[in-house]
């Protein structure tokens, strides 16, 4: 997951066109796990890509070498804009001394190899010699200081400033968040209980609050700033779906980033919805927010069941910030019918044969269930990170402050919408 | 817990006053998240009930005390040895790193949490934003007590 998470964080620093430091203190690829970690598009090399690309749309790439950088992990500090090293403790080399040994037989300390004085005065590889960590922390801290504040907005993007009102501390208490959502995700509940105590003044203006009224859509401030809010309550019906393309096109059409509240069963299925075209008014949603320029950020609160993740800017629809409630479920479908659909379709395999029908139901929803966890998912960087529902507000605010900072003055287009 | 604060405390002055956010947390969770010296050996935690029985409350609890384990980066040995080598632990680097009393919004600390053999705590890498000069950067830190800083999948 390193190189997973790595690549993660350069992503969010692109989106939200944030200078990257780098304290490198690696041994490079895992060895025994090269395999895993060096060919492919989304491994060790697409850090450098990034690097390359980042640099080039001005987004600061800095270095400091605190320990061993290693192999491909020398290219961190080389392909930064500014480096600094640690003398006698970091050490920048493509191949470390037991390599140069086997490949050429030359016998060589780390230190002469590749330490800092060797780059600082000699290979030119870095920019700056510290005397010890907090040294080249303070360096850091000084690059930084001469990149000067973000370049600015274009004159002719004045009127579209974010007005940002002075921020106001919920009218009903955050605290009690934890007393007003159960935590089964079968269990439905008013999704509006969650809104009150996560906005500005507990204030929402929701819009067409009688139609679709399994979606929650409307505009609020966390901590100032504005947002578009859309926030499962129920399972999605054809309607909730329309109002949820609606709303997503209406917040790009004013530049105002969408919060994301997950909490879906899925889409209504039956002989009835799919006749009335449930799955081209599903399409709707998900190429309204596919196709949308305004920043997203996803909060999973409850359950991600199904092709209402993609309708709800999951994984997969790039929202810039993804995080969790310690009692979030993601998966499929959920446990109880996957056994059931398991069972019924004769399929069940690779779940090993043998006891009967209710141990292999039970097999099924065990798995569903340990699969679908937070945890589970947290582990692989299906999201990125458990929050505490006391921090969402906190969390969001900082998201909705950042992409403030960085908007996408792109005007949305969209493609067939099927109608 | 995801937010975590360096050594000068919430936000007096930091970024979350900038970004207009009221300080203090309405559970008093703050002193609990910074309780983070005093957790168990690191290691799979042992199995617990599944979230539907528990509270959201009972759920935050057990997320503080994950993230606290992983907090502590790797083994003890691994740890003292990094610390005789005169270097600073990973956290402690970003602490330094950050502006006075700028919170920390970190990504992902229980990523690989649980899947492989052994614990690999956060996967060998702090990632997250926080404030550097005034400015919001992004942190990208190995942590060379966990396999030596190395790169797995």
């Amino acid at each position: 997951m390193t190189v997973k998470k790595h690549l993660r964080a350069q992503e969010v620093a692109g989106s939200f066109r944030l200078p990257c430091c780098y304290l490198v203190d690696s041994g490079g690829a895992y060895l025994p796990l090269q395999d895993e970690v060096f060919p492919d598009r989304e491994h060790f090399g697409r850090i450098f890509f990034n690097q390359a690309r980042m640099s080039a749309a001005g987004i600061p790439q800095l270095a400091a070498v605190m320990g061993s950088s290693t192999a491909g992990g020398a290219y961190v500090p080389a392909m930064s804009d500014e480096t600094v090293i640690v003398r006698e403790q970091g050490t920048i080399f493509l191949g470390g001394p037991p390599l140069v040994r086997a490949a050429t037989g030359e016998v060589v300390t780390a230190e002469e190899l590749g330490g800092g004085e060797v780059h600082a005065r000699r290979s030119g590889v870095v920019d700056h010699l510290a005397e010890d960590d907090a040294h080249a922390l303070r360096i850091v801290r000084s690059m930084v200081a001469t990149l000067g504040p973000p370049p600015a907005s274009p004159p002719e993007d004045a009127g579209r400033e974010e007005e940002r009102a002075v921020p106001e501390p919920p009218a009903e208490d955050p605290a009690e968040l934890c007393d007003v959502v159960p935590t089964d995700v079968r269990r439905p509940y008013d999704v509006r209980r969650v809104i009150r105590r996560l906005v500005d003044g507990s204030r929402l203006h929701e819009f067409k609050a009688e139609y679709g009224e399994t979606l929650v859509c409307g505009f609020a401030r966390i901590a100032g700033h504005r947002c578009g809010l859309v926030a499962n309550n129920g399972v999605l019906f054809g309607e909730s779906a329309l109002k949820g393309a609606h709303f997503v096109q209406l917040c790009n059409q004013r530049g105002v980033p969408l919060v994301f509240l997950q909490n879906i069963s899925g889409f209504m299925v039956g002989r009835e919805y799919e006749h009335a075209g449930i799955a081209k008014d599903g399409a709707k949603l998900v190429t309204a927010v596919a196709c949308s320029r305004v920043a997203k950020l996803t909060v999973i609160i409850g359950g991600s069941f199904g092709a209402g993740n993609y309708g709800m800017c999951g994984r997969a629809f790039d929202p810039r910030l993804l995080f969790m409630w310690p009692n979030a479920r993601i998966s499929v479908m959920g446990g109880d019918q996957a056994a059931e659909v398991l069972s019924l379709v004769g399929g069940e395999r690779g779940d090993g044969d043998g006891g009967s029908e209710a141990e292999r139901k039970e097999r099924i929803r065990e798995r569903y269930a340990r699969q679908g966890s937070a945890y589970y998912s947290t582990a692989r960087l299906w999201d990125d990170g458990i929050i505490d529902p006391l921090d969402t507000r906190r969390v969001l605010a900082m998201g909705l402050a950042l992409a403030a900072a960085s908007p996408d003055r792109e005007p949305a287009r969209y493609g067939v919408f099927r109608m | 817990m995801l937010l975590w604060i360096n050594s000068a405390g919430w936000a007096r002055g930091g970024w979350w006053t900038v970004a207009g956010i009221e300080t203090g947390r309405g559970a008093g969770g703050a002193e609990e998240d910074r309780s983070s010296a005093v957790v168990g050996p690191a290691g799979p935690a042992p199995r617990r009930a599944p979230p539907e029985g528990r509270s959201l409350r009972e759920l935050a609890a057990e997320l503080r005390e994950r993230v606290a384990l992983v907090r502590q980066g790797g083994d003890e040995r691994s740890r003292s040895r990094h610390l005789e080598r005169g270097k600073l632990l990973v956290r402690e680097r970003i602490d330094r790193l950050l502006d006075p009393g700028a919170s920390f919004l970190e990504l992902s600390p229980l990523a690989a949490w649980e899947m492989y053999g052994e614990p690999v705590p956060a996967a060998g890498l702090v990632t997250g934003i926080g404030r550097v000069s005034g400015r919001p950067c992004m942190v990208v830190a190995n942590d060379a007590t966990v396999k030596g800083g190395t790169t797995s999948p």
